[in-house]
């Protein structure tokens, strides 16, 4: 629960409000709107200034909505409090006018949305808007009377102590000017304001010390006369309502010598009458300013009514002097402990705290299955019979720690876990067993019959063995009816080079028609040489000798046939040339255009002379014009220092 | 430590190995590589892929139901130790498994049985049906025939002509001078004409 | 999503596997209860059309219709004839418990199959039953729902209110 209110957002005026949220949708919308827009443009425009101003206005009244507390929300104490301070039914109206004028500002903005999506012109839409943020300024105008009070209860709110109501607290009250305030001073650090005249405090005070490392909280109050609490002002209804709401040590400060202005008799009266105040509290009354007079140095009459005060159960009388600070200390201590006291007896009292263990605490109780069978729990008979463990016992049974003890400790020696197996035979303990073998896990095969299971698994073995099951006619030469082994043999190599060979030819088919980024050649272009298809044919078994007759008999018949004048001219030549049996048509390139030999004998030297640069630079041709690597550039740029060029 | 079996293919599944999916019913699912989990995941039929004992024990391509199998089983009443028994056991496991490999190659023989036959009268009736083909075999075979006996014929030579070899080459060497002179002479002499 | 998507596998979209639908369609009580299921708004439909052999939540009774026409139910349906792929299967073919294996398969021919099929041709016959007045196309423009209703519902209405006056 919330005890101080000192975050509270500012309230500002009305007018600033206005000011503030107008300036905001100004700033923050766009500004710059044309009757040559679009209309929707321009309805658009001003839907967004009246829903921007509306949400400002809202978020605004929202903030304070949410800062302000609400009073039936409170502790009593606090209520009670703002109750007399700032009077309950005024702040619930303003809290109620700023909440409706929040949802004042909704629906105006709602409205005037509805209306502005039908807007016709930039015209009719910017009078929707000004009559939109007009009513809007209106409601807020209204505003003004809460929104100055809130104002001020928002500042008085967070100069309020922060009293927290359950904490360990010792209450102050009594008489005006009987010494209270100075009694704050003097045991905790408070700066209270003390002055010799009564209604000096006029509202409480808190001071903060330690006691036994506990945080106390001691509150001042402002005096009380004894009247009906209908009669008392605000200023006691405050002491009031803290004696009565508060779970503290109340301190009834009296003044013995009357120099506050009021008799002793004046002050046990008031005592008597807030009397009911104090149920359930321990209190006790403190005579101040011994200084001036004792309580032994009072006449009997005096001593008498102090008396009466004293006869109320759990009432302690105690005397001490502030402005001497003779036994404030001892008053003070003694007012905690007893607050301390009262607190813990409340908590063993109360039973809000057992209950909430006992409610994380659940007991399972199994249910009862089947009538009449007795399911007690199964102890074995060792361990019924086993002696409780005693480390002090000289005949103490022996541990595994204690032989890990023995040996050496931890670390040194290992305690062998298997020796507790309980099996046949003891040497069996530490057998190794394998888990699995070949892939298989021993534990499925392992069965008390497996030697039965085995033998009859023999036994159906032999039994097939002798049936001849195992027989196999693996070895023998395969015999087809009708044919020897020879003919079977050649029938499967057939049939295996026939397999092969379809592969091969599928292959090629396919191997033939990828293109494999060639054109695609029309097959009139393609040309196939007489061999390629004797190649063929032989290869598929024909007999091409009578094809082969007639072609060389064309070939014989266009055989070249020496003439005279071949004779005359060819000489040598003519011999070789008729090697391939046809007519050599072609001129020879290198005498062609040239006049005679001398010509191209000089022809060919012009040529050479044309090539010696180019060879000399080792050049391809004249259209290589390659330079060679480039030099090393230190070795043809910079300074010269010794020696020459060429040493370089 | 257990060798546990592939919910999808039945191979085993060793520690360590391997990945085990548990549905929200508290069944395990092991799977001995990321192969058989995915193909899981994917929700296929382990029945319907060949590559799984399921498969082939359904399709019948391996013995499924035989004495030898029912020896593995998980029991659910534990046995202690006893060190003859754990002999017997082993003993009686190694025997298992070559009395069943004994039979699954019964099993294989028995299965594949009438395939010889069948084999060979498809390659019949190929032979039969391709008789062009067997032409071009026949050449091819001639051919290579032919091929061989010449090369049996150079070897024979060879041996016969081991030293007159390098002479012959010289002979060539000398008959190559002349051509390269008569090229010669016939440039020259065609120059001659003009 | 394309043929292979990781979505799909993931162990989040995870749904019911055969064997356990196959256990489902044993059992009337089982079939019972997932035809009755309590209104759900996180399932489409509100879980009320709910296709038992796909494990699918339909959103209309017009859907569960076209759906138990469908290609895809019917593989499904075919799936799960036969004796479910389990683990059983599995360690019986590596030769692990095939004496319980084949009890098992003995069970579900003898005993469990038959049942299926029985549920089966039961759960049929009730949706084709209560699916038969449903139309087999969605009405796609307004005016061709029937206003008819609507007005019988103001009737009841006015019906009503002088009733309690």
């Amino acid at each position: 629960m919330q005890l101080s209110w000192k975050d509270i957002p500012t309230v500002s005026t009305a007018n600033d409000l206005l000011d503030v949220v107008l300036n905001r949708t100004q700033r923050k919308t766009p500004t710059v709107i044309r009757p040559g827009f679009k209309i929707t443009r321009i309805r658009a425009f001003y839907m967004r200034k009246v829903k921007y101003t509306a949400e400002g206005f809202e978020e605004k009244f929202e903030d304070l909505l949410k800062g302000f507390p609400n009073i039936n929300d409170v502790h009593p104490f606090h209520r009670d409090l703002m109750d007399t301070l700032y009077e309950k039914n005024h702040y619930k109206v303003s809290l109620a006018a700023v909440s409706r004028a929040k949802t004042l500002i909704e629906q105006v903005s709602r409205d005037y949305l509805r209306l502005l999506k039908f807007g016709q012109s930039l015209f009719q839409c910017k009078q929707l808007k000004r009559a939109a943020l007009g009513r809007m300024a209106t409601i807020v105008k209204k505003l003004k009377d809460p929104l100055v009070y809130l104002e001020q209860v928002r500042q008085h709110l967070g100069r309020l102590p922060s009293i927290d109501p359950n904490t360990r607290t010792l209450l102050i009250c009594g008489y005006p000017n009987v010494g209270k305030s100075s009694f704050l001073r003097c045991i905790t650090k408070a700066d209270v304001e003390v002055q010799p005249y009564a209604f000096t405090t006029k509202s409480l005070y808190v001071g903060h010390f330690d006691y036994k490392y506990l945080r106390f909280q001691a509150i001042d109050t402002p005096g009380i006369l004894d009247r009906p609490t209908e009669e008392m002002n605000n200023i006691e209804m405050q002491s009031i309502y803290a004696i009565a709401h508060l779970r503290s040590c109340v301190l009834y400060f009296m003044d013995l010598s009357e120099q506050c202005g009021f008799t002793i008799e004046a002050q046990v009266k008031l005592f008597h009458s807030i009397k009911p105040l104090f149920a359930n509290k321990s209190v006790m009354v403190v005579m101040n300013k011994t200084d001036i007079i004792r309580p032994e140095d009072l006449d009997e009459e005096r001593a008498a009514l102090l008396q009466t005060v004293s006869e109320m159960p759990g009432v302690e009388l105690m005397a001490a002097s502030c402005t001497e600070e003779d036994n404030v200390m001892a008053v003070r201590n003694k007012a905690c402990e007893k607050l301390l006291a009262s607190r813990i007896e409340n908590k063993l009292k109360s039973t809000a705290r057992i209950n909430n263990v006992l409610n994380k605490i659940h007991v399972a109780k199994p249910q009862a299955r089947d009538d009449g069978v007795d399911r007690s729990p199964y102890i074995p008979e060792g361990i019924k019979n086993k002696v409780k463990y005693d480390a002090e016992d000289p005949e103490r049974r022996k541990l595994a720690r204690d032989i890990e003890a023995e040996n050496g400790g931890a670390g040194v020696f290992n305690v062998n876990l298997k020796d507790n197996y309980l099996l046949e035979d003891d040497e069996w303990k530490n057998d190794k067993m394998p888990e699995l073998l070949d892939g298989k896990n021993v534990y499925d095969f392992m069965d008390p019959e497996i030697a039965a299971k085995l033998q009859a698994l023999e036994e159906e073995e032999e039994k097939l063995e002798a049936e001849g099951f195992y027989n196999s006619d693996e070895d023998e030469e395969e015999t087809h009816e009708g044919l020897t082994s020879e003919e079977v043999v050649d029938i499967k190599d057939k049939a295996a080079w026939i397999r092969d060979r379809q592969k091969k030819m599928i292959l090629t088919a396919r191997n033939r028609k990828a293109l494999k980024n060639r054109a695609v050649m029309p097959r009139s272009k393609l040309t196939k040489s007489f061999g390629d298809m004797e190649e063929h044919m032989s290869s598929l078994g024909h007999d091409l000798t009578a094809l082969q007759q007639k072609s060389r008999a064309a070939a014989e018949k266009n055989r070249y046939v020496e003439t005279g004048a071949d004779v005359v001219f060819g000489g040598v030549e003519s011999s070789t040339t008729s090697s391939n049996g046809g007519k050599l048509r072609q001129s020879d390139r290198l005498l062609d255009g040239v006049a005679d030999g001398s010509m191209r004998s000089k022809a060919d030297r012009l040529a050479k002379l044309q090539r010696r640069d180019r060879n000399r630079d080792a050049r391809q041709g004249e259209s290589d014009r390659h330079s060679t690597a480039a030099l090393a550039k230190h070795l043809y740029s910079g300074k010269r220092g010794v020696g020459k060029t060429d040493f370089r | 430590m257990r060798v546990y079996s592939c919910h999808f293919c039945s191979s085993p599944v060793y520690p360590g190995h391997g990945i085990m999916f548990v549905r929200n019913d508290a069944k395990e699912f092991r799977f001995c590589r990321s192969k058989c989990h995915k193909n899981f995941k994917q929700r296929r039929n382990p029945r319907k892929l060949r590559w799984t004992k399921a498969f082939r024990k359904a399709a019948g391509k391996e013995l499924a139901v035989d004495s030898t199998l029912a020896f593995a089983q998980r029991r659910n009443v534990p046995v202690r130790y006893n060190r003859e028994l754990v002999a017997t056991t082993l003993r009686a496991m190694a025997r298992v498994e070559e009395i069943r490999q004994k039979r699954e190659r019964a099993f294989y023989k028995n299965r594949m049985r009438g395939n010889k036959e069948r084999d060979f009268l498809r390659d019949k009736k190929l032979v039969e049906s391709n008789p062009e083909l067997l032409n071009i075999r026949d050449v091819e075979l001639a051919r290579a025939a032919a091929k061989e006996a010449e090369a049996e014929e150079d070897e024979e030579m060879d041996v016969d002509s081991g030293e007159e070899e390098e002479e012959e080459e010289e002979e060539q060497e000398q008959e190559a001078q002349p051509q390269k002179v008569l090229l010669k002479n016939k440039r020259k002499n065609k120059k001659l004409v003009f | 999503m394309g043929r292979y998507s990781v979505k799909r596998y993931k162990t989040k979209r995870r749904t019911k596997d055969l064997d356990l639908i196959f256990e489902d369609l044993t059992s009337p009580a089982k079939i019972q209860q997932l035809l009755n299921q309590p209104l759900d708004e996180t399932k489409p439909g509100l879980g009320q059309f709910y296709c038992i052999h796909c494990d699918k939540y339909l959103e209309t009774a017009i859907a569960l219709k076209t759906h138990l026409k469908g290609k895809v139910h019917r593989r499904r349906v075919k799936e799960l004839k036969g004796i479910p792929y389990t683990q059983e299967v599995s360690d019986a073919a590596s030769g692990l418990n095939l004496q319980k294996f084949l009890n098992r398969v003995e069970q579900i021919n003898t005993q469990k199959g038959p049942n299926k099929e029985a549920n089966e041709t039961e759960l049929k016959a009730h949706l084709d039953s209560t699916l038969e007045n449903v139309a087999t196309t969605e009405p796609t423009l307004p005016h061709l729902v029937q206003p008819e209703p609507v007005e019988q519902d103001i009737q009841n209405i006015n019906g009503g209110e002088v009733q309690m006056e």
